[in-house]
């Protein structure tokens, strides 16, 4: 995905810099939605305000959303096919797979530290076992990362 | 008013969106599962559509839902709640965004977002397992034929992904391994 949006948004139309592309980057980290979606509102925005967010925003929508569409379609229909039981019995357990995979690349993709494996324990065991709400373990693991970076931001600045 | 309540389902899953797909999976459980808009096993077919086809998977399961529950008005509400927080929160910072990545208090957030990100994927793990595998254990448990063969089926493709072959062909080598053993009368549905 990224090559393309390089391609099309930094080298071709050149609607933003090699570098605004890369802080957008991180900004996508901590803020919520996807990439894709966030650089396009981004990009609009610089061109032409407002109206420019909205366009491209609603052009990056579009492609997904028409091909989802017309799927949904067809999931519909061939719900009770036989072939087709057959052949998602399969990929259930492919997407498992999948999945797990996903998650190795998430854990190795940060630093662990005592803090961050214990957040990870908890909003696990909080999640999957207490059934707790997904968005309350969100907010309080930010909220623990705040106030452990406030707590190293005052002993530094005491020094 | 079905068209509220997917905007409003949807927004709330758009915030929250940290991390890409898989660490949605326990939100959109948790949201759409409620209102019985579809069952987990469907979700599970839709991810493997998702994974097949371009777009975000944010995107494709809020047109799919929308679209399962109220048709293209529905897909428009939930397509457009789940694009809507990102689309304020990236207008808001548009002509702030480095003062704000730099703030210390956003990478105190991050650190704390990374593993709560990380563990969501871990749960979404442990529900497709369960999704997958409970059949197995619901009655009595016992070691069937069709036990072993999707046991094979799991570690295929897991090696699969691990030596980085290509999703989708993963999803149509484990489908085409489904298909094998539905038509040698493993599968009952």
């Amino acid at each position: 995905m990224l090559p393309l949006i390089q391609h099309e948004v930094v080298d071709r139309h050149k609607y933003i810099s090699y570098n605004e592309l890369i802080d957008m980057i991180s900004l996508s980290e901590s803020t919520p939605g996807s990439l894709a979606v966030n650089i396009a509102t981004f990009v609009g925005y610089k061109k032409h305000g407002f109206l420019g967010a909205a366009a491209a925003t609603f052009g990056v929508i579009v492609p997904s959303f028409v091909i989802i569409a017309i799927l949904s379609f067809f999931i519909e229909a061939f719900k009770e096919n036989e072939i087709v039981s057959f052949a998602f019995y399969g990929i259930r357990i492919g997407v498992l797979s999948l999945i797990i995979n996903a998650f190795l690349s998430v854990y190795k993709s940060f630093k662990k530290t005592p803090v961050n494996v214990f957040l990870i324990i908890l909003t696990f065991i909080c999640v999957a076992v207490f059934k707790i709400n997904a968005i309350i373990m969100l907010v309080f693991c930010a909220a623990a990362g705040i106030i452990r970076a406030a707590i190293t931001r005052k002993e530094s600045l005491k020094q | 008013m079905i068209y509220l309540t997917l905007f409003i389902t949807f927004f709330k899953i758009g915030a929250f969106t940290f991390g890409g797909g898989y660490a949605m999976l326990p939100l959109i459980q948790n949201e759409v599962l409620n209102h019985g808009w579809t069952t987990m096993e469907e979700l599970v077919n839709f991810l493997a559509i998702s994974e097949s086809t371009p777009g975000p998977f944010a995107i494709n399961i809020s047109t799919y839902i929308g679209m399962r529950s109220a048709g293209v008005l529905g897909a428009i509400c939930a397509t457009s709640g789940v694009v809507a927080p990102s689309f304020i929160v990236i207008l808001i910072l548009a002509r702030c965004y480095k003062a704000f990545s730099n703030h210390w208090a956003v990478k105190g957030a991050l650190f704390g977002l990374r593993p709560a990100a990380c563990a969501l994927v871990l749960s979404s793990v442990l529900s497709v397992f369960i999704t997958v595998f409970s059949p197995f254990w619901q009655e009595s448990f016992k070691i069937s034929p069709l036990l072993l063969a999707s046991l094979g089926i799991f570690a295929l493709s897991t090696v699969g992904c691990i030596k980085k072959v290509h999703p989708i062909l993963v999803i149509v080598l484990s489908a085409v391994i489904g298909i094998i053993l539905g038509m040698a009368g493993l599968i009952t549905i």
